[in-house]
């Protein structure tokens, strides 16, 4: 109890760099899960596209087409000059150029449009041209299958007009999954930062201190049995990773409004967690026990966050790994976590082949904090005979 | 007997730092291990309080076997070691409770205990204050109150005066003594022959992690040869005076510097008389005299060869 309370003490003495720690990595990822979110149709818009007009036929189709596209595009009518053309579509301040050839209303009533099409100028392979091209392309075939069904062409006009209005909700099923970026599996994608940076900070600092030569000299030399202090130092480290746990569920459950703690996924969400949260504290036992002092506690923060969060695809999405980063990302624990994530954020029902994953997955991280465990334990024993 | 170190050894690679250690300590000494520093001292106090594991020997306190793990007799020891070991991120009450707490569980007692140790060191008007900003007398003192808080029987200090003002050392060697007076059996390690003088009724002098000699300092100074050295404010002295003073009996050494004239004497009987005698026969006069008995530094140049501070 005595090794538990002091551990509170001492880290009472740093509550205030790892309050800051925590109101950053809360901020930033507030503001993450929001912004890479996506819920239901709500991302689904149309696009305004700058659209030039020549019109050399002068008839009552190009004025109809002018209409149509007016109502969707900023289009603008102007005089056939290339230079002037090729500059406004190489800085992007037009995406389509379109050229009504003279003579072409006519040939469209006579069933003769192959003779006269439309032309165009356009950035080759952009997207927003290829996007007005085809909705071009759409009105005409609509425009003549009508014609050629007896409308005129007023009537024509008028018909795709009113089926413009007509608008259809757009629904993303089957092409994202609704689960995969909400709020809180966004937000979970980021906490193994906060584990690892909060883990060495606060785990090692108090390590630190209880590893000094002076001060363990006289501990050892109390009648406090050793197993007792290792006892109170570990059953305060696990609290102290028991706060963080509660502080991110918690603002998951702001995030979500509360829907995730009855969510079929939280548990899985909980155990990935643990997995990080036990690797974010074996590190933390590895840097206070490597470690000289704080700014060599500090700078092992650093390196070992930002380097699991980026190889990991914490920060990155894996999915713009090479191939021969995503072989070194493997061997890095976050990657495996990561996945974990993603998949329990796809999951709509278990079932035993995911569930085998999800288990496996979390095993090898907690496989991973089982090893710098071990290899922190293995250096003191012999730093412990080495000053017997 | 509350410590008794027998044919003790331990290397380092090939540096013998203990060769066939022997010590006995009663209840109720003051015990002062002397000698220089590499002598073995804290090497000795490591193996004792079984910091340090030991090619050879046995140590026992209070008659038993005294092991990493023996806690019973733990209980009953307090360290305070050389340099300063409390947590700078806890108050001087912070530190005293959790050092008294690692061998009192109980709250009540221990509240009393850290208290007691408060007043001992007189640190009571600082209890709130944290280590960093106590000068380096109050932060030995802190060190001192977190050895003794939980009062043991055996209290070891480890060069606890090392780097402190002279009004910070004589309130700690007070309170040594306060603590010896109230019951607990003292060891005492240091290189300050003075302090060792000062309280201890027993010292044992080291040097290559042997023991060359033990005993009271009345004991000590009596195995060597060495006198009284007498001190005279002289103004002026011939060259036959020099010679006639150097062919007295007893006399080792003389010298005559800035009108002061050192006569050191081996062991015998009315060096000064004679001395002075011989000053008026010649009719020499001189102002102050000064008598200095051997000290510690003289028994083990005595018998080293070298200096205790060498």
């Amino acid at each position: 109890m005595q090794v538990f309370k002091l551990y509170f003490r001492l880290l009472k003495h740093y509550k205030g760099i790892l309050f800051i720690y925590f109101v950053i990595f809360i901020a930033v990822t507030f503001i993450i899960s929001d912004n890479m979110s996506v819920s239901g149709g709500e991302e689904i818009y149309t696009t305004s596209l700058n659209v030039a007009i020549i019109d050399y036929d002068k008839k009552t189709l190009g004025n109809g087409l002018k209409d149509y596209f007016g109502d969707k595009h900023y289009l603008t009518e102007i005089e056939y000059d290339e230079d002037a053309i090729l500059e406004e579509l190489y800085w992007r301040e037009l995406a389509y150029v379109l050229i009504i050839p003279e003579g072409f209303e006519a040939a469209i009533l006579a069933g003769e449009e192959e003779k006269i099409e439309l032309q165009s100028m356009k950035v080759p392979g952009t997207m927003t041209a290829d996007y007005f091209q085809s909705e071009l392309e759409l009105y005409m075939s609509k425009l003549v299958a009508l014609l050629n069904a007896g409308y005129s062409l007023d009537e024509a006009q008028a018909v795709l007009m009113d089926l413009k209005e007509e608008k259809a909700t757009v629904s993303l099923a089957g092409f994202v999954n609704e689960n995969q970026h909400d709020r809180c599996t966004v937000f979970f994608l980021y906490a193994p930062y906060l584990f690892v940076a909060l883990g060495i900070q606060g785990v090692g600092l108090i390590l630190l201190h209880m590893n000094g030569k002076e001060v363990k000299a006289r501990m050892e030399c109390s009648s406090m049995p050793i197993k007792q202090r290792i006892a109170g130092l570990t059953a305060g480290t696990l609290f102290y990773g028991g706060i963080m746990l509660a502080a991110v569920l918690i603002i998951a459950g702001i995030l979500s409004k509360g829907s995730i703690y009855g969510d079929v996924r939280f548990p899985y969400f909980i155990l990935n967690l643990i997995s990080m949260l036990l690797l974010g504290l074996s590190l933390g036992f590895l840097a206070g026990t490597v470690a000289k002092n704080g700014n060599a506690v500090s700078g092992i923060v650093n390196v070992a966050s930002l380097a699991l969060c980026f190889l990991g695809g914490v920060f990155v999405p894996q999915e713009v790994f090479s191939d021969g980063i995503t072989k070194v990302a493997r061997f890095i624990p976050t990657y495996w976590y990561v996945q974990t994530n993603n998949e329990i954020g796809a999951m709509q029902t278990m079932n035993t082949e995911l569930l085998q994953k999800i288990l496996s997955q979390t095993g090898l991280v907690a496989c991973y904090a089982l090893a710098v465990f071990a290899l922190t334990v293995v250096l003191i024993s012999s730093r412990r005979k080495q000053m017997r | 007997m509350v410590v008794k170190i027998e044919n003790l050894v331990k290397r380092y690679g090939d540096l013998v730092a203990l060769d066939h250690f022997n010590l006995a300590i009663e209840e109720g000494e003051v015990f002062g291990l002397l000698g220089p520093n590499g002598s073995g001292k804290s090497t000795t106090i490591n193996c004792l309080l079984s910091l340090l594991e030991f090619d050879k020997g046995k140590i026992e306190v209070f008659g038993q076997e005294m092991k990493p793990d023996s806690y019973e007799l733990k209980k009953d020891i307090g360290v305070i070691m050389q340099n300063v070991a409390v947590f700078d991120e806890l108050t001087v009450y912070e530190n005293i409770d959790y050092f008294c707490g690692l061998y009192v569980k109980d709250k009540t007692e221990r509240k009393k205990l850290v208290e007691e140790a408060i007043n001992f060191v007189e640190l009571s008007e600082f209890r709130k204050f944290y280590p960093k900003k106590l000068s380096g007398g109050l932060l030995r003192r802190l060190n001192i109150a977190c050895g003794i808080a939980h009062k043991p029987k055996l209290i070891i200090l480890d060069e606890p005066t090392v780097a402190v003002d002279p009004q910070s050392r004589n309130k700690i060697l007070e309170g040594i003594q306060n603590l010896n007076a109230n019951g607990a059996t003292i060891i005492y390690t240091s290189h300050y022959m003075e302090e060792v003088e000062q309280i201890c009724t027993r010292i044992a002098i080291m040097d290559k992690g042997k023991n060359i000699a033990i005993g009271t300092k009345d004991e000590l100074k009596a195995m060597i040869d060495l006198g009284e050295t007498i001190s005279l404010e002289v103004l002026e002295l011939s060259e036959e005076s020099m010679t006639a003073i150097q062919g007295l009996p007893h006399v080792i050494k003389m010298t005559y510097e800035n009108h002061l004239l050192k006569v050191k004497f081996s062991k015998g009987k009315h060096n000064l008389l004679r001395l002075l005698d011989l000053m008026k026969e010649r009719e020499i006069g001189f102002g102050g005299v000064h008598a200095e008995m051997p000290t510690l530094n003289d028994v083990f140049l005595e018998i080293t060869g070298k200096e205790l501070r060498d």
